[in-house]
């Protein structure tokens, strides 16, 4: 026998393992030490950005990307 | 290597704050209304002769004051505007505190600097015996220390003759406000060219 499983919720389910939609998925083309602080540059790249006219996080954390591995090397 | 929690945080917020100062136009902007209502604010709490004569260049403090500040703004410690604010009000007492201190304070040095700095640029008019001092100056290392700005009033006053007046329509500043920063500039190449 089969038990018909009906939803409760009237939300969409997202994704599997993506908390937070496609926007706050750590990205896998980075070094293991700043995936570990990948939720914490999102949150600068929001406070940095809510002060600028427009949204600009992933401008922010592309930065951060592309200039991580560098500043820490030195 | 072994980084600390803090080390981390640090660089990721050191790496975003100087790509924000490249928005510093875009922060000026959208804080616009903000600094000037409390530049507003503070004008009206001025003796009136103080509050007319001075408004326009308390605004241009409060903007500078306001730059400096994004450069050590950090996130993690709260929102922008309360930690800028503090500062403007600061930096317009300071400046009224420096222009009530004495009136004429640095005339002598700004004008002798004014005279080097103009005899910098004009080479050509000099007779004097010291003549030599000013002529091998590079005037293009020296002038790329100064603001983009610092550096058009001080080509269009020492090198074309122009006015405050037209400089300021030029750049869209008040003719006291291009003034201000002429005599900042004036020292700031005399001191350059001769420490």
């Amino acid at each position: 026998m089969t038990r018909k499983i009906e939803r409760t919720s009237g939300t969409p389910t997202g994704p599997t393992g993506r908390i937070g939609g496609a926007e706050g998925a750590v990205p896998m083309n980075i070094s293991p030490l700043l995936r570990r602080f990948w939720r914490f540059a999102q949150d600068m790249a929001k406070r940095f950005s809510k002060n600028l006219l427009k949204n600009r996080d992933e401008d922010f954390l592309r930065v951060v990307r592309t200039k991580f591995d560098d500043e820490v090397r030195k | 290597m072994a980084f600390s929690k803090e080390d981390i945080e640090n660089t990721i917020v050191s790496i975003m704050r100087v790509h924000f100062l490249k928005f510093t136009d875009e922060v000026l902007e959208k804080y616009k209304e903000q600094i000037d209502s409390a530049v507003k604010w503070y004008v009206k709490g001025l003796p009136r002769h103080i509050a007319s004569s001075e408004a326009d260049d308390l605004t241009a403090e409060a903007r500078m004051a306001f730059v400096d500040a994004l450069k050590t703004w950090d996130p993690r410690k709260g929102e922008l505007w309360p930690y800028v604010s503090a500062r403007l009000k600061g930096s317009m007492q300071d400046y009224l505190r420096k222009r009530g201190q004495d009136p004429v304070a640095g005339i002598y040095e700004f004008i002798t600097s004014a005279a080097n700095v103009y005899m910098a640029f004009n080479p050509q008019e000099i007779a004097h015996e010291r003549a030599g001092d000013f002529m091998n100056v590079d005037l293009d290392s020296v002038m790329k220390d100064l603001e983009p700005n610092e550096q058009k009033i001080i080509r269009g006053y020492y090198a074309n003759d122009k006015t405050f007046k037209e400089i300021g329509d030029e750049i869209g500043l008040s003719e006291s406000q291009v003034s201000r920063i002429c005599k900042t500039a004036t020292l700031k190449i005399k001191k350059l060219i001769r420490p």
